[in-house]
């Protein structure tokens, strides 16, 4: 051939098609850092302040009280916190691997066709689409002393009635892990069964020709082949439990004293209480941090498994 | 191994009829292709035998033992999937292993049992890769592999040669009949592929809208068709199917007095009872011989279009409204837009009725070898 | 005119080269299949010849006029997709005239146009219905249709009849041969499937990992493959490929010797099935036992062993049995020599 090619027009070609690309999506980018990076600065900027709405300055001059770091020293130096924190984790490593269980559970029920699935599915689900302050009002009144809970429990055991549910130290934590289990199992479940669902159905049916009864399946195929959903479903619940607010401010409101006050909840008080907001900005970025370090090392895991067995 | 009988077996699935009343009884040690069209109700039956389906009515027996009502792990069948089904989250020799593993085989027979079928399936030096990576022609192996090892009563086969492309099909289809003799198994396969169910089973049963068409050899099958659909669906391209007329010592093609297509003997003394009456003719493509032009006996023709493919010209062939083809070796001179004289020999003739299309000579019953 | 060269195109994704160097001319009103097996290119071509793809390098000429670099609507090529990319919400009217709406066409063109093409497609009696309520071969014609309404400079299909069941694809390419020759239309079609590429195509072009390998009508192509390559990939059953060593002319296989002038060397021999002839033992040029005989209906196939195993076709009603020793006699036209290296062909 003779002819000899022109690579600069395609490489001209290509970038102007990058350039055209990159205009496309710049008002989309605008908007993002106007949502997400301007309040994280703002956060920033006033934690390194003694700035409080008190101070009768607006947020912008915080600077007049600049401290550097005294903020994020006082994380290590406060037991409030270290006991919210310390409760949260707590509850976070009670309520999710209960939530976990029961999702499996169901989610294994669901796929054999053990449980009628036309019935059962909406019911299940109905706890998710619930406020949760809405299901923390359902509970309170479950667990009240005179409440349907004791009601019910009086039929079997006669004391029954007397059995003071939110009031105690540890039966109010008890309580707030049942709703929270209540509430959070099927988005558990949900997630589960898609995995399941997903898992060729035509291994399942290899492995039951091959005589595998039902455990042997769950437990040898479908858990396997689903590591990676479970990752994702398990890091999902960690992080939003970690979180959790609005159902114990309505059950408990932290109480009684303490014993139920998670991180959220004792920031909450921290700001509208004790109106310490810059120390609750420090508090919020440390949160952030640790939480991102942790969502990160999850996602890296659930990558993995996927290649791994592909792979090894 | 073992043989197996379906009685009177039906399936529905509401109101749809998937399976209806189906008689089969293959023999032990037989290699039997369950053929038809998609939505002809064969996968379903194979799912029957397998378990996989419940029976909405009639039995299913492997020898004398009434299974029915056995659950799929307790059947002892063997089943490779159209996609293989490898457990693609582990080794080769897990995967073989399975089986062994869930019926709670000691472990030192397991290792013995694995490295053999391993060794056999010629598999041995890929026995700890991991399965996904293998290639198409190691999976089916690995698949048959993976339901062999267990002693199956008998394999079932859905359709595991239809995601291979031309060339390699035919070089899996031998590999799969030296398996089905070396293993010497009760084998049922389920296809689409007239030719695939040819040139590997003992006996084929046609399937068609739920219903058992024929159940015979591939030689019976594709000579004496016990209907048009049979006739139709079996070759490439299938047998032609003409509107005609008998009379007085032959056929009228395509019911015109012009045409005259000459009888057998027999063929014609079956007929006789039947007076004069409207039927359908068939005859094979391959059957028919291309001549001059007015040649004693020949159907006069139009060339409409001419087909080379590979070593066969396959010839569309217009005479009046009657369209058909015809097929002959690529170096025989025949050009569209020619005018031909078709003979059709009286013994390559096949007579079906015009209401129930059903095969009108010789009761197949009757028919052996 | 509506020719279509390609010159030079090579097209790389990364390492990976996807087409190298490949020229070809299709000619105006002409029917070519693009032929190949799966990734060796023959997607990318059409994709490179649509300009959905950019090439590294060479040029693509419509119509004397350079396109390489030219947007897809530009060129004025018209596509029938495998998928067929029908919409749903629209009857088969719609789906058609879509194209002519879309550029403007007043009612009365579009209505002389869908006349005549529901004649030659024979889907006049179900313009009304939407997709969903179509048959495979309906839908198909209706893809054919929508392709066809543009007054393209050529008409591309990939594998357009694949997802059809066998009678049909049958039938349908059949159809698609009439169509090209009664419009007169340039068509270019691509597929996997060698008998498809074979009976509907005037042209036929094989690919081999991104080369063109042969050109040229598919009775040459089949009659005199210029690689071992392309001799495997037409033709069923496939081509018999033995160990040969040429000498005296002649050809020394394990099951005997086939005169032929030939150089002395090592040489490939490939044997069409069905130009070996059974013969009586001691009669013709090779001699083997049968070790397997496949009864297919209207033709059997028989393989017959000595050392290396041949496969051969007989007629349908074979009277050998397994284990019988036959001689075979071989059509030297059936016949073809490649070098057993390069894999090019010899004489």
């Amino acid at each position: 051939m003779s002819y000899t090619p022109h690579t600069g027009t395609a490489d001209a070609l290509a970038a102007q098609r990058r350039t055209l690309a990159r205009r496309l999506i710049l008002p989309t980018q605008i908007l993002l850092v106007f949502i997400v990076a301007f309040p994280l600065l703002m956060q920033v900027y006033i934690s390194l302040t003694w700035w409080t709405p008190l101070d009768g300055t607006l947020w912008y001059s915080a600077y007049e009280s600049w401290n550097w770091f005294d903020n994020f020293a006082e994380i290590f130096r406060d037991p409030g916190l270290h006991g919210a924190v310390w409760r949260t984790i707590l509850f976070v490593s009670i309520a999710v691997p209960i939530e976990f269980g029961l999702g499996l559970l169901l989610a294994a029920l669901f796929y054999e066709g053990v449980l009628a699935r036309p019935v059962f599915y909406s019911l299940i689900l109905m706890p998710m689409m619930i406020v949760p302050a809405v299901a923390g009002y359902i509970f309170f009144l479950i667990f009240q002393q005179t409440g349907p809970l004791n009601a019910l429990v009086g039929i079997v055991w006669d004391g029954a009635y007397q059995i003071n549910w939110l009031n105690d130290v540890n039966r109010a934590f008890i309580a707030v892990i049942v709703a929270d289990v209540w509430q959070w199992t099927p988005l558990m479940f949900l997630i589960l069964f898609a995995g399941l669902m997903s898992v060729p159905h035509d291994q399942m049916r290899a492995a039951t020709i091959l005589g595998a009864n039902w455990r042997q399946r769950f437990f040898r195929i479908a858990l396997p082949r689903i590591k990676a959903v479970i990752f994702i479903a398990i890091g999902l619940r960690v992080i939003e439990c970690f979180k959790i607010f609005d159902m114990l401010f309505v059950m408990t409101s932290g109480g009684p004293g303490v014993a139920t006050e998670s991180l959220s909840l004792y920031l909450y008080k921290q700001t509208f209480q004790s109106l310490e907001w810059s120390y609750v900005a420090a508090i919020g970025i440390t949160v952030l941090v640790v939480l991102s370090v942790i969502a990160a090392i999850i996602l890296t895991r659930t990558s993995r498994p996927s290649n791994t067995s592909e792979a090894s | 191994m073992s043989s197996v009988t379906l009685e009177q077996t039906s399936k529905k699935f509401g109101d749809f009829t998937a399976v209806r009343e189906m008689d089969l009884a293959i023999r032990n040690g037989e290699f039997v292709a369950i053929l038809g069209p998609s939505g002809c109700g064969k996968t379903t039956t194979m799912n029957m035998i397998a378990g996989l389906e419940d029976v909405t009515s009639g039995t299913i027996r492997f020898d004398d033992r009434d299974v029915t009502e056995v659950s799929t792990q307790k059947r002892g069948v063997g089943f490779v999937f159209q996609s293989y089904a490898i457990f693609t989250h582990m080794t080769v020799r897990q995967n073989l292993a399975f089986g062994l593993e869930v019926q709670g085989v000691e472990q030192a027979e397991i290792d013995r049992r694995v490295g053999d079928m391993a060794e056999f399936m010629a598999l041995g030096h890929r026995i700890d890769v991991p399965s996904a990576g293998l290639s198409v022609n190691e999976m089916q192996k690995l698949a048959i592999g993976r339901s062999a090892i267990v002693e199956p009563s008998i394999f079932l086969l859905d359709e595991p040669l239809s995601n291979l492309d031309a060339a390699f099909r035919e070089k899996m289809r031998a590999e799969l009949r030296g398996l089905q003799r070396a293993l010497k198994q009760t084998m049922v396969y389920v296809t689409h592929d007239q030719i695939e169910a040819m040139g590997l089973a003992d006996r084929i049963a046609v399937m068609n809208h739920a219903v058992l068409q024929q159940f015979d050899t591939p030689v019976n099958i594709y000579a004496r068709p016990a209907n048009v659909f049979v006739a139709r669906f079996m070759g490439a391209p299938g047998m032609n199917i003409v509107n005609s007329r008998v009379t007085e010592g032959g056929v009228l093609f395509g019911g015109r007095d012009a045409d005259f297509v000459a009888l057998s003997r027999e063929d014609m003394a079956t007929l006789r009872h039947h007076g004069e009456r409207d039927l359908l003719l068939g005859f094979r493509p391959e059957e028919l011989r291309l001549g001059e032009v007015g040649a004693p006996g020949s159907i006069a023709a139009d060339v409409a279009l001419v087909e080379t493919v590979g070593r066969r010209k396959i010839v569309h062939l217009v005479s009046g409204t009657t369209a058909f083809h015809g097929v002959c070796d690529r170096g025989v001179p025949v050009r569209a837009g020619e005018a031909v004289g078709v003979t059709i020999s009286p013994d390559k003739v096949h007579l079906f009725d015009t209401e129930t299309e059903a095969r009108l000579q010789w009761p197949v019953e009757a028919t052996h070898g | 005119m509506a020719e279509i060269r390609l010159e030079g195109v090579t097209k790389r994704y990364g390492d990976l080269v996807a087409l190298d160097d490949v020229s070809l001319v299709i000619e105006d009103g002409s029917f070519t299949s693009i032929f190949g097996p799966p990734s060796s290119g023959k997607s990318v071509l059409l994709r490179v010849l649509l300009g959905l793809e950019s090439v590294d390098a060479g040029r693509v000429i419509v119509d004397g006029r350079d396109v390489t670099h030219a947007t897809p609507n530009a060129r004025n090529l018209s596509m029938v997709f495998q998928n067929l990319a029908l919409f749903p919400h629209l009857d088969a009217r719609d789906n058609i005239a879509f194209p002519m709406i879309r550029r403007g066409a007043t009612q009365e063109d579009i209505d002389r146009w869908l006349e005549q093409l529901s004649g030659v497609l024979s889907i006049g009696h179900i313009l009304h219905k939407r997709p969903a309520a179509l048959s495979g071969g309906e839908r198909q014609r209706v893809a054919i249709g929508r392709a066809l309404i543009r007054d393209a400079s050529a008409y591309m299909m990939d594998e357009p009849i694949a997802a059809l069941d066998a009678r049909l694809r049958d039938a349908m390419r059949v159809e698609l041969k009439r169509l090209q020759t009664e419009l007169g239309r340039t068509f270019i079609y691509v597929t996997h499937d060698c008998e498809e590429a074979m009976s509907v195509a005037d042209n036929m072009a094989i690919l081999e990992n991104g080369r063109i390998v042969q050109q040229g009508r598919p009775d040459e192509v089949y009659t005199r493959p210029e690689t071992l390559y392309v001799a495997r990939l037409v033709g069923s059953p496939g081509i018999n490929v033995l160990a040969g060593h040429a000498s005296d002319n002649g050809v020394d296989i394990a099951m005997g010797r086939i005169a032929v002038p030939v150089d002395a060397g090592a040489v490939c021999v490939a044997l069409r099935p069905e130009a070996l002839g059974l013969a009586r033992p001691g009669e013709g040029e090779l001699r083997g036992t049968i070790t397997d005989i496949e009864r297919l209906g209207g033709f059997s196939v028989l393989t017959v062993s000595g050392g290396e195993e041949l496969r051969a076709i007989s007629n349908a009603d074979v009277a050998h049995r397994i284990g019988d020793e036959v001689g075979l006699t071989v059509d030297p036209s059936g016949m073809h020599l490649f070098d057993p290296q390069a894999g090019t062909r010899i004489g």
